[in-house]
């Protein structure tokens, strides 16, 4: 039987990607469908109106607004949309997806976070599970995304490294701001073992890649002008086309997968640019929309054999939603109290902090309880964009500042000291009250129901949350910080998701089996972060990424292998 | 009323040689151009907002103040936007007139006509009500909008806000033909 397409993709992000590659690569006929623009990189500037002022990157969420449901003091649950509140759930919208916006701080997961369950036991309230696939079974594709995407870093041997199958990074680590070794300094004098933050960001060009333009802290939310920020888009998607096997279709967005009577997917329902419907069909489905829209696109594609949603027949399809928990803290560094020399450097802000305390990874302090997973801190710039950080000064206790006032603490906060900022992670523990459904009434502009999104938390986020973010107040401390607090919050972080379609070996606890094949369709991948049961302790991206890899490189084999030679 | 709205601004583009004018983004802000009737607010209005702006931040001689911002036409070029909700200027019209109306009842004059103390202790008197107190946050949110945006888009005049807090622009700078409007 023909088909349009041996793959087709939907959803060209960090999980779609390096499949389209790999597939593309190996000779096989790969269709990516996104439903945003195709922005390129120099489409892309440092305008904070355009990243974070006036969310151009992101659908209009008066045309596609979340319901979210958050917990009221009774143990209720209010709904609210999100048009015109602060709570955003889209990301990146456009090829490459999210991954052209994030800030790149990549750490692998380590050999515990596959096996939390038999690890440390059962956690009241929360369903964890291991992972059906180990850390080694991963590790030579996170090896693979060093070199593909292009991980920047150096490796510092500490308690908690994970062991890799490489001495070192392809790329050496990126320039670095002085605070670095003041951080360095102080702990080891707490007895701690501070590390360089590996970044997928180009230390040198490479691959047709710029290397950093060294706008420091400006990564995260905004686009990459040099290409040196290893986007979905640059990384992979541009090496795929190039192969002449893989088109990318943008402005495509998929209303659902056609299943038929039998069960058989039949093809791939989409909006065009103009709204209008059309289809294409393949012989293998790869669904990568980011755990939200993953779990929004199954649960509306009934058929006549999936009256719950496509591969929902464990009704899992949106259960245990991953946001990532934690904590976090800031300080200023002021220059008053370095030399005239020092202090100038300390004010440039193009260079990196990178770094990085894993110390406590796994919690083994009696004080705190009996040993448990704890987390990772990062430390970094405070986000250099300055309407942001302005409008965070027009409050104090309730009043407005305004006037001369208002401008005395606007030149103190700008220019009296480095901002720094404590972002510490650990897991978001996967419990019942955090999960994703359609809304019963309310319709998008396409006509197609809005996701309804609880977002419940364990009180063990917030515990860890407190102790790891704690744990870099006390670095801020000792680097002399002044203002430093910490603190831990419940409020999901709407940039990190995973979960949604966990996968497993039992087809009745899980959506997906150990190559993330929905289990009850033969031709049917789920590649974003939704396939992780538990998210470990870090940013999601490079482990979506290298998980990607494996199941491509087993739909390779399923496929026939390689249909080319010298790739 | 929308549609008609964003027909005369492209007129107006055109006529002044303005480009990118293909499509419903091609919405090509110009201060010279500024079509006060299209945010709803009259002149009274618009002169009231300038001299709250004002007195919100102020000009001194080492550090920039609204007027040096381009604030009142930035929030004119905001509010003038057909993507903007009606409800947004019809926001900013009522707050315009409610802080109005406060004046006369206080002081039996115009906004713009009060010394700097009864300006001052009548603003803090419209921020003890929550109306106020969100109007005046919005007014203040979108000065800071016009001293810290990338001067392409017409605040910011010669980076002098990003000079005052020795902002560090990032890499690259968004050209006129990649203001956010047009991708």
């Amino acid at each position: 039987m023909s088909h349009d397409y041996d793959v087709c993709v939907v959803g060209s992000g960090a999980g779609g990607s390096p499949v389209a590659l790999t597939l593309a690569r190996a000779g096989y006929s790969v269709l990516v469908l996104e439903r945003g623009p195709w922005w390129h990189t120099d489409d892309f500037y440092k305008d904070e109106l355009a990243c974070c002022l006036r969310d151009v990157y992101k659908p209009d969420r008066r045309d596609e607004p979340h319901i979210i449901e958050l917990e009221d003091d009774d143990g209720g649950w209010l709904s609210q949309s999100t048009v015109n509140s602060r709570w955003n759930f889209w990301n990146g919208n456009c090829v490459g997806g999210a991954s052209n916006f994030m800030s790149g701080f990549f750490h692998r997961l380590k050999p515990v976070d596959f096996h939390l369950l038999s690890e440390f036991g059962p956690i009241e309230g929360a369903n964890m599970a291991d992972w059906p696939i180990s850390y080694e079974d991963l590790e030579p594709y996170y090896t693979r995304v060093e070199t593909e995407v292009g991980v920047s870093g150096r490796v510092v041997s500490h308690p908690h490294a994970e062991p890799r199958s490489t001495p070192d990074f392809p790329y050496p680590p990126l320039q670095e701001h002085p605070v670095a070794s003041l951080l360095d300094k102080a702990g080891r004098k707490l007895g701690y073992h501070p590390f360089p933050t590996s970044r997928a960001i180009l230390s040198r060009p490479a691959d047709g890649r710029n290397s950093c333009a060294y706008n420091g802290g400006y990564c995260g939310s905004t686009g990459c002008s040099t290409a040196a920020k290893g986007s979905a888009r640059v990384a992979l998607l541009d090496k795929a086309v190039k192969t002449g096997r893989c088109e990318v279709r943008p402005h495509a967005l998929v209303k659902r997968i056609i299943s038929d009577a039998r069960g058989k997917i039949t093809g791939v329902e989409y909006f065009d640019q103009a709204g209008k419907l059309k289809q294409v069909d393949a012989r293998i489905y790869v669904v990568a929309c980011q755990a939200i829209e993953t779990a929004k696109l199954l649960l509306r594609s009934t058929g006549p054999k999936f009256p719950r949603g496509l591969a929902n027949g464990s009704g899992l399809v949106g259960k245990n939603l991953l946001f990532a928990g934690g904590g976090a803290g800031s300080g200023r560094l002021l220059y008053s109290k370095f030399g005239r020399e020092e202090a100038r450097k300390l004010a440039q802000t193009g260079f990196f902090i990178n770094r990085a305390l894993q110390d406590f990874y796994v919690i083994d302090d009696p004080s705190f309880g009996p040993r448990q997973k704890g987390g990772t801190i990062d430390f970094v710039h405070v986000h250099p964009s300055p309407v942001l950080r302005a409008q965070r000064q027009l409050e104090s206790n309730g009043r407005l500042n305004w006037g001369k006032p208002l401008k005395r603490i606007l030149e103190e906060q700008f220019r009296d000291g480095v901002p720094l900022k404590i972002e510490a992670f650990c897991d978001w523990l996967p419990v019942d009250d955090c999960f994703v459904t359609l809304d019963g009434a309310l319709k998008d502009k396409w006509g197609m129901p809005v996701a309804r999104v609880r977002t419940g938390y364990h009180v063990r986020n917030l515990q860890v949350g407190w102790y790891l973010a704690a744990k870099g107040a006390q670095m801020l401390k000792a680097i002399g910080a002044e203002e430093v607090i910490s603190f831990a919050s419940g409020a999901p972080p709407t940039n990190l998701l995973a979960g949604t379609c966990r996968f497993g070996h039992d087809p009745d606890t899980s959506v997906l089996d150990p190559h993330c094949r929905a289990n009850e369709l033969d031709n049917l991948y789920v590649t974003d972060g939704s396939f992780m049961p538990t998210g470990g302790s870090v940013p999601y991206t490079w482990t979506i990424y290298a998980n990607a890899f494996r199941v491509a490189d087993h739909l390779v084999e399923r496929l026939g292998g390689s249909r080319r030679e010298n790739i | 009323m929308k549609r008609r709205r964003f027909l005369r601004w492209s007129m107006g583009g055109v006529l002044m040689g303005s480009a990118g004018l293909a499509g419903a983004r091609a919405w090509v802000p110009d201060f010279s151009a500024i079509r006060l009737e299209s945010t709803g607010l009259d002149a009274d209005q618009w002169a009231l907002i300038a001299a709250v702006q004002e007195h919100l931040l102020p000009s001194e001689a080492a550090a920039p103040g609204a007027r040096d911002v381009n604030a009142t036409s930035w929030l004119q070029w905001v509010l003038s936007d057909p993507a903007v909700e009606s409800s947004q200027c019809r926001f900013f019209r009522q707050g315009a007139a409610a802080l109005a109306e406060l004046s006369r009842k206080e002081y039996g004059k115009a906004f713009v006509s009060l010394g700097a103390r009864e300006k001052e202790a009548l603003l803090r008197k419209y921020e003890a009500r929550a109306d106020g107190h969100g109007w005046l946050q919005e007014l203040l949110n979108y000065i800071m909008e016009a001293m810290l945006t990338d001067p392409v888009y017409g605040g910011n005049p010669g980076q002098v806000g990003w000079k005052w807090l020795n902002h560090q622009p990032g890499y690259k700078r968004p050209p006129a033909d990649k203001r956010y409007f047009l991708l």
